[in-house]
């Protein structure tokens, strides 16, 4: 058995038993949605980022900017600065606010937040979050079969079903409490990859001398922020890749994250901890790949068949003049055995895995609560006791975990253009409505309404058009719509309270 | 290496991390005002 491996079952088993340590712990709906708002500074902080970050930052941002050198540094600036701004004005008001109305979810939040009695706010924004989440969690498990092959040779089918097993077990024994602490333990292994990979690959090459030298022999242009593009197609990308970090302030299972703070006040440590492990982790990821590039060079230059240094399995088809491999998303279980020991490479592919699951729990756990809380609970058994509603979630959150593997057995779609349209969705519809339900006194119910709505349709709208389809201005233009939907109406609709 | 691409390199974590301190020390003095 590889070592490889050996590092994986030893993290599956330590999931394992964080599922059933975590089983006593969710007695009551908040337990299970919101750890019942007792999460210290360092869980909160690392389950923000584990679950904000799926596979996509350790395999997708390497594998872009081993494709497209420096162009590639947008999706971080963009992300970073979204994370920011989501701590700074989101969090510690989110958690006030919910703590002060009781509220468990998003739904709870808005409705208690516009006293809607009609139960508008409630639907949409539950439907909306199954909608996205659903297909969210169907990407991350369709992510699972992915990595599970490319790392073990494991077959698609059987990848994903490992990964749905695991997930669902400690997410429906533990909860929340299961879902945080399995993303502190799947945060450290992320930061770790992120931080350890780059900086032996600037060892291994010379320092960054020589690595730009290995850039500029490929093209030059690959050194520049603005890569090899001109024109419309450069603005759309840098528009779109900034755009990312609007999503950040809408999409419910990381707001739950602030809401499960023990405290407001706690949260401006988790906020400094969170930071520091984004910019870590984002320039640790897109350094990665332009570090992997220059190492592919120079392993040429050195008179070598690049497949030969790197073990021969992954770099099959370097064409070192147009800096392309035959898949440049494996690039990081690729670096992580040529540069460490397998025991160290075991851990950081596990990391890739870890990704995915600690995005797919926290996604599936927040669909349930749309299902079970906002839906069921709310709507159709308001006397339901909190035993009962407990094992409903539980139930639920089986239900829509094999419901998003049945979409995920299914769908054609590529697990990239599943993700944005989820992630644009969400971000939206929620990051206006949110951000000005916290900040803006005189936002109305029908201004929310209109918002959600309309953002909803221009997501919708924006991916049908050819021209948009695989970036990600969807997001920009829905957001800007929603604003200017929320403001208007709710100018027009807003009546100062006698 | 570029001057734009060490300014986008170097300047975003350092803005954004002289920003988040900023924040912490301001929540951390409305924390103290409200106790």
């Amino acid at each position: 058995m590889s070592a490889i491996f050996i590092g994986f079952v030893l993290y599956l088993i330590i999931v394992f038993c964080v599922g059933l340590m975590t089983f006593r712990y969710s007695k009551t709906v908040s337990d299970y949605f919101i750890a019942g708002r007792k999460l210290n500074p360092w869980v909160v902080a690392f389950s923000e980022r584990a679950s904000g970050e799926s596979a996509w930052l350790l395999i997708g941002v390497p594998g872009l900017t081993l494709a497209s050198g420096f162009l590639g540094i947008w999706p971080a600036i963009g992300c970073t600065f979204g994370i920011v701004f989501s701590w700074i004005f989101i969090a510690r008001r989110l958690r006030e606010e919910t703590g002060r109305y009781d509220a468990i979810t998003l739904p709870d939040y808005l409705e208690a937040r516009h006293r809607d009695s009609t139960k508008t706010l409630r639907i949409i924004s539950a439907l909306v979050i199954i909608f996205f989440f659903t297909i969210y969690v169907a990407a991350q498990f369709l992510a699972a079969g992915k990595v599970l092959n490319a790392a073990f040779d494991i077959p698609p089918f059987w990848g994903m079903v490992i990964g749905v097993c695991v997930i669902l077990f400690y997410t429906v024994m533990g909860g929340f409490f299961a879902v945080a602490w399995t993303d502190l333990i799947q945060g450290i292994i992320m930061v770790f990859t992120l931080v350890v990979l780059p900086v032996a690959g600037i060892i291994y090459i010379g320092g960054f001398g020589p690595m730009a030298e290995n850039i500029r022999f490929i093209n030059p242009g690959l050194l520049s922020v603005t890569g090899v593009k001109t024109g419309l197609p450069l603005a759309l990308t840098i528009i779109g890749s900034l755009g990312i970090g609007l999503g950040y302030m809408g999409q419910p299972h990381l707001l739950a994250r602030y809401m499960s703070s023990r405290n407001k006040k706690e949260l401006k440590k988790s906020m400094l901890i969170a930071v520091i492990w984004a910019l870590l982790a984002f320039w640790g990821a897109t350094l990665l790949g332009i570090i992997g590039m220059a190492i592919l060079r120079n392993s040429m230059a050195e008179g070598l068949s690049a497949g030969a240094i790197l073990k021969g399995d992954w770099f099959m088809h370097i064409d070192a003049l147009g800096g392309r491999i035959d898949d440049a998303e494996k690039l990081m279980p690729m670096m992580a055995k040529f540069l460490t020991l397998p025991a160290i490479a075991g851990i950081m592919i596990s990391g890739a895995i870890a990704a995915m699951m600690s995005t797919a729990d926290s996604q599936l756990l927040s669909s349930t609560s749309a299902v079970a809380e906002d839906i069921y609970h709310k709507i159709f058994r308001k006397d339901a006791g909190q035993k009962q509603l407990v094992l409903i979630s539980r139930i639920a959150t089986i239900v829509i975990g094999l419901f998003a593997f049945a979409i995920a057995l299914t769908t054609t779609q590529l697990v990239y253009h599943l993700v944005l349209f989820a992630w644009g969705g969400l971000g939206a519809v929620f990051g206006p409505s949110i951000f000005f339900s916290l900040w803006y006194k005189k936002t109305t119910r029908q201004g929310i309404t209109a918002g959600m709505i309309t953002a909803l349709l221009t997501v919708i709208i924006t991916n049908l058009i050819p021209v948009f389809k695989g970036t990600h201005v969807d997001l920009v233009f829905g957001f800007i719509m929603s604003i200017l939907a929320i403001l208007t109406v709710s100018s027009l609709t807003f009546k100062e309270e006698p | 290496m570029p001057f734009w691409t060490l300014f986008f390199l170097i300047a975003p974590p350092v803005f954004l991390l002289t920003v988040v301190l900023i924040a912490y020390r301001k929540f951390a003095r409305e924390d103290r005002e409200i106790q």
